[in-house]
């Protein structure tokens, strides 16, 4: 019986990955528990295992392909090795042609709309169809048909809020209208492009929803950092044995845990009709310093 | 047509708008008329006397899920009279023939109200 392979999502974010490396080929017997690709994902690289026996009959997605969705269909592995070989013929190349010619194909393979939590949107046909014809994000529509189906009137009343509805920091969305924009600032002029790797995707997607959702105000103040230096190269020179070293970010860090403390009506967060505050301070604090400019980012969560 | 008719006017008082289409003749069935309505109002309800099996309705019902299935804001529903054999006692035959009622409430539920 010929089984299909399904992109795994090694992470519980994980919407696409790319196949970086195919540990089998074609003809490969495989054991379950066996290693057959390197997938990499938002977060990082991960081997993906075998779960069934079989031989492994068809690679449906070329590696180095980037953007492969998860559950779309990446090999083809005959569970019984009797079986013969033309039972599979209808996943032959034709029916895959485009996983193999593209080089940085979006593997198309048509699957249910499916919410954020992973579970298929219910729409009606007629729904389904409007929606295609709006462009509207079906994950954002609350459906009010039965068990939960969306239908006609649920997108009337979606369209006229599409507007606020529109810029949701979903990820594809981002990428597609930037590079849009961009591309037509950059029409007819020589540019290079420099592709990005999942996690930079993440970042960026994650600023963008940080900078988007969480209000931003910027407060100024001359600080003198003399004391707080002199401390510093203190505690560096006792943490020198033990290979520590502590920056100004560090204090930078503290000195907002302490403050948080101390103003406890700070440190909470809205959640759309109440506020909602834990008493411990989170932080999330980025930085790279490869050829991109550094950040650094303090969040409360 | 008598119920569907009665139902017509009932729930253009509640402010829901049926277009009827009386077959006539089913062969040949007039789908064109059909699709026509369906493409308009989106929905479907089909009414007769018979039994539910093998039915006009069903017939209808397959041929809008072929010709019109992008346009169905919500499943067909077929009213006909119960899939039981045909009582001789009075009430209970009166029960199990489609009813004015029946009509109303399939056309609610295709309406999702």
């Amino acid at each position: 019986m010929a089984l299909e392979i399904l992109m795994p999502a090694l992470s519980p974010t994980m919407e696409e990955g790319t196949l970086s490396k195919w540990l089998v080929s074609e003809g490969d017997v495989v054991q379950s528990g066996d290693l057959l690709a390197e997938i990499e994902t938002d977060k990082a690289t991960m081997e993906f295992e075998a779960v069934e026996e079989g031989i492994i009959s068809k690679l449906l997605v070329a590696e180095g392909t980037a953007n492969v969705k998860v559950n779309s269909a990446i090999a083809i592995l005959l569970e019984d090795s009797n079986t013969e070989r033309c039972n599979c013929s209808s996943y032959g190349p034709d029916t895959y042609d485009h996983c193999d010619n593209s080089a940085d194909s979006q593997v198309s393979v048509t699957t249910a709309p499916v919410a954020a939590n992973g579970t298929r949107i219910f729409i009606s046909p007629l729904a389904k169809r409007i929606a295609a014809n709006k462009g509207l994000n079906l994950a954002t529509i609350t459906g009010t048909g039965p068990k939960g189906r969306i239908v006609k009137a649920d997108l009337i009343n979606a369209a006229s809020t599409a507007d606020i509805a529109a810029p949701s920091p979903n990820m594809t969305i981002l990428t597609s209208t930037n590079s849009a924009v961009v591309e037509a600032i950059y029409r007819g002029r020589a540019f290079k492009t420099i592709p990005l790797d999942g996690m930079r995707k993440v970042i960026a997607a994650r600023l963008t929803e940080a900078k988007q959702t969480i209000p931003h105000f910027y407060l100024r103040r001359d600080i003198h950092l003399d004391k707080l230096l002199k401390a510093r190269i203190e505690i560096n020179r006792e943490l020198k044995e033990r290979g520590v070293k502590t920056s100004v970010n560090d204090f930078i860090i503290k000195a907002c845990a302490l403050a948080l403390q101390k103003v406890p009506r700070a440190n909470a967060v809205w959640a759309g009709d109440r506020v909602s505050a834990d008493g411990s301070v989170r932080y999330f604090c980025g930085r790279s310093n490869r050829r991109w400019s550094i950040y650094t980012c303090l969040t409360r969560r | 047509m008598k119920y569907a008719l009665e139902a017509a006017d009932k729930l253009s008082k509640i402010g829901i708008s049926a277009e009827v289409i009386d077959l006539r003749c089913l062969r040949p069935l007039d789908t064109d008329t059909v699709l026509e309505s369906v493409k308009k109002t989106n929905r479907c309800v089909t009414i007769e006397e018979g039994f539910p099996v093998c039915s006009i309705g069903s017939h209808i019902s397959s041929v809008l899920m072929q010709e019109a299935f992008d346009y169905l804001d919500a499943p067909v529903i077929n009213c006909t009279g119960k899939d039981v054999p045909m009582p001789y006692a009075a009430n209970l035959e009166k029960l199990a023939l489609v009813t004015t009622e029946d009509v109303m409430v399939a056309a609610k539920s295709v309406l999702y109200r």
